[in-house]
């Protein structure tokens, strides 16, 4: 079973380089490189070190603004899931968080704190979140009542109760929100590097448009992708693992 | 150890087209110190609404309880009618919260929860997640849990419905058993009227819409005489349905 899983994800990626192949045979070059011209491209910025540096420079401002938002939106939307007051407070501001582009607050970001490294981190932060914090707010309106009552029942402390029953409850909405976040501060984050920053995949690709380099185009864009593919297999899928590990108790 | 004085007890919901529902109307009801009460009742009658009210889960609109345990707090153990487990702990980590909760020892803990756990059969189950168990064993730990924590009144709310009828057997002895040793003042909820009938001192029978306590069987049958072909607890099992409306 395993193996037949691990036999279909690789056809899944092998098919993605497949369909661009085909394509990439009907089309000139300039508009649409072959997979290996464009995975020697990248080879070539990995070894000369410019991919390093840039992606470096993206991935870092990522973090910093999705972190920050993270551990907002924890206490945010969980004090908007137990306090009515706290919801109603807070609702618009989400509604309008999560309709407002994520352009529009790259380019508000700059035009407020000019080319620094806070611009693109403060992008993120207010772009990812509402969604976190729409996120966290609905994993809280689910917890579970019964154990709740159980956990009064029984005198458990604050502390207990905080650790023992709510976390592990919001666990599986931080995963998800987490997943979503990066993905969401990957899309704002290139916009900020494209608009005003000198640094970043982001002012990397601009530049290769300015070119008209479609191999370098694809080429960073190749490079991210497989940056948040490692994300995903060796930072969430382990931890998704290791938080379900009591659910398939029973099949182990 | 403490009993339990429930004096007019009223509860409605509103529900929610709008409407007001009656749940327990003026209930009144006794529990002497080591006393095993049994609450029976259709579907619907308040019996959950009781237990929690008593558990200070549920506030009631009118009426008081009153525990008559003299100094200090009373602590109560409650077998909820689903066992309420925190899937993601270990059985033996299920009871410690529990133990933690009620201010025991920590040294003390390894020794509680092996004792419980063993007196429900489940000490090779310690380790277990609650999903490796059955509906029945998992009920078993909930149970283990609530008398674990040595508490002056235990509310049991039809803590073995979800048994077979051999272990239910077999779990009805063993309460027994332990009520015996420590004589806790027991509240017990049960749909099965002979379960009542072999298990309590007192029965009390309730009707639903609204909920009301419309009678309180005394079962004078000795403890050393209960067997389940005793005619005098079927007798009593009788009366508990005929009150009911049920033969
Ligand atoms: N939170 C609630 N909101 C609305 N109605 C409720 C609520 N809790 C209980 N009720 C109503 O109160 C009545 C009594 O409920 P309760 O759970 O005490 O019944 P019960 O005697 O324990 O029934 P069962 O034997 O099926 O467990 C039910 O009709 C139920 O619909
Ligand atoms: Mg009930």
């Amino acid at each position: 079973m395993a193996l037949q899983l691990l036999t279909i994800r690789l056809l899944s990626v092998v098919s993605m380089f497949l369909i661009w192949a085909v394509i990439s045979w009907f089309l000139p070059p300039m508009l649409m490189p072959n997979p290996w011209v464009v995975a020697h491209r990248l080879w070539q910025l990995c070894l000369n070190g410019q991919f390093w540096f840039h992606a470096y420079g993206t991935v870092s401002r990522v973090v910093i603004g999705f972190a920050l938002a993270f551990i907002v939106s924890i206490g945010l939307g969980v004090a908007m899931g137990l306090r009515r007051g706290v919801a109603v407070m807070f609702e618009a501001y989400v509604l309008v968080g999560l309709t407002v582009p994520g352009l529009c607050w790259s380019v508000l970001a700059i035009m407020w704190f000019g080319i620094t490294e806070f611009a693109p981190v403060f992008a993120i932060f207010v772009v990812v979140l509402p969604m976190l914090t729409l996120n966290m707010w609905q994993g809280t309106k689910s917890l579970d009542k019964d154990l709740m009552e159980m956990s009064r029942t029984f005198n458990f402390s604050r502390r207990s109760v905080l650790f023992d029953v709510i976390l592990p409850q919001l666990l599986p909405f931080c995963l998800a929100g987490a997943r979503l976040g990066f993905a969401l501060g990957w899309k704002v984050v290139v916009l900020s590097e494209l608009f005003g920053l000198t640094s970043g995949v982001g002012y990397m690709i601009n530049r290769a448009f300015s070119n008209y380099s479609m191999a370098d185009v694809l080429a960073w864009t190749l490079g991210f992708t497989l940056i948040m593919f490692v994300l995903e297999y060796v930072i969430f899928l382990p931890v998704e693992r290791s938080l379900v590990r009591w659910r398939t108790a029973a099949a182990t | 150890m403490s009993g339990i004085v429930v004096e007019h007890l009223g509860k409605s919901f509103v529900l929610r087209d709008g409407k007001r529902f009656v749940a327990l109307d003026d209930v009144s009801l006794t529990a002497a110190d080591g006393e095993f009460c049994c609450l029976v009742g259709p579907s619907g009658c308040g019996k959950s609404t009781v237990l929690n009210i008593i558990a200070s889960l549920v506030t009631p609109d009118s009426g008081s309880i009153r525990f008559s345990s003299g100094a200090g707090k009373t602590r109560i153990g409650y077998v909820f009618q689903k066992s309420r487990l925190l899937p993601w702990k270990s059985v033996r980590d299920n009871l410690a919260l529990a133990l933690a909760g009620a201010g025991v020892r920590r040294d003390e803990f390894a020794s509680r929860i092996q004792h419980y756990l063993a007196m429900m059969g489940l000490e090779r189950f310690a380790g277990e997640y609650p999903a490796a168990l059955s509906g029945g064993m998992q009920q078993r730990v909930a149970i283990a849990r609530a008398i674990a924590i040595e508490p002056d009144i235990l509310l049991m709310d039809e803590p073995f419905g979800a048994l077979d009828e051999f272990t239910a057997r077999a779990a009805r002895r063993h309460l027994l058993r332990i009520w015996e040793e420590t004589h806790k003042t027991i509240l017990f909820v049960t749909h099965n009227a002979f379960e009542a009938a072999y298990m309590a001192d007192r029965v009390m029978l309730f009707t639903a819409h609204p909920g009301r306590l419309v009678r309180t069987v005394t079962v004078d049958v000795p403890r050393s005489e209960r067997a389940i072909d005793e005619p005098r607890l079927l007798a009593v099992q009788k009366e508990i349905l005929a009150t009911l409306g049920l033969e």
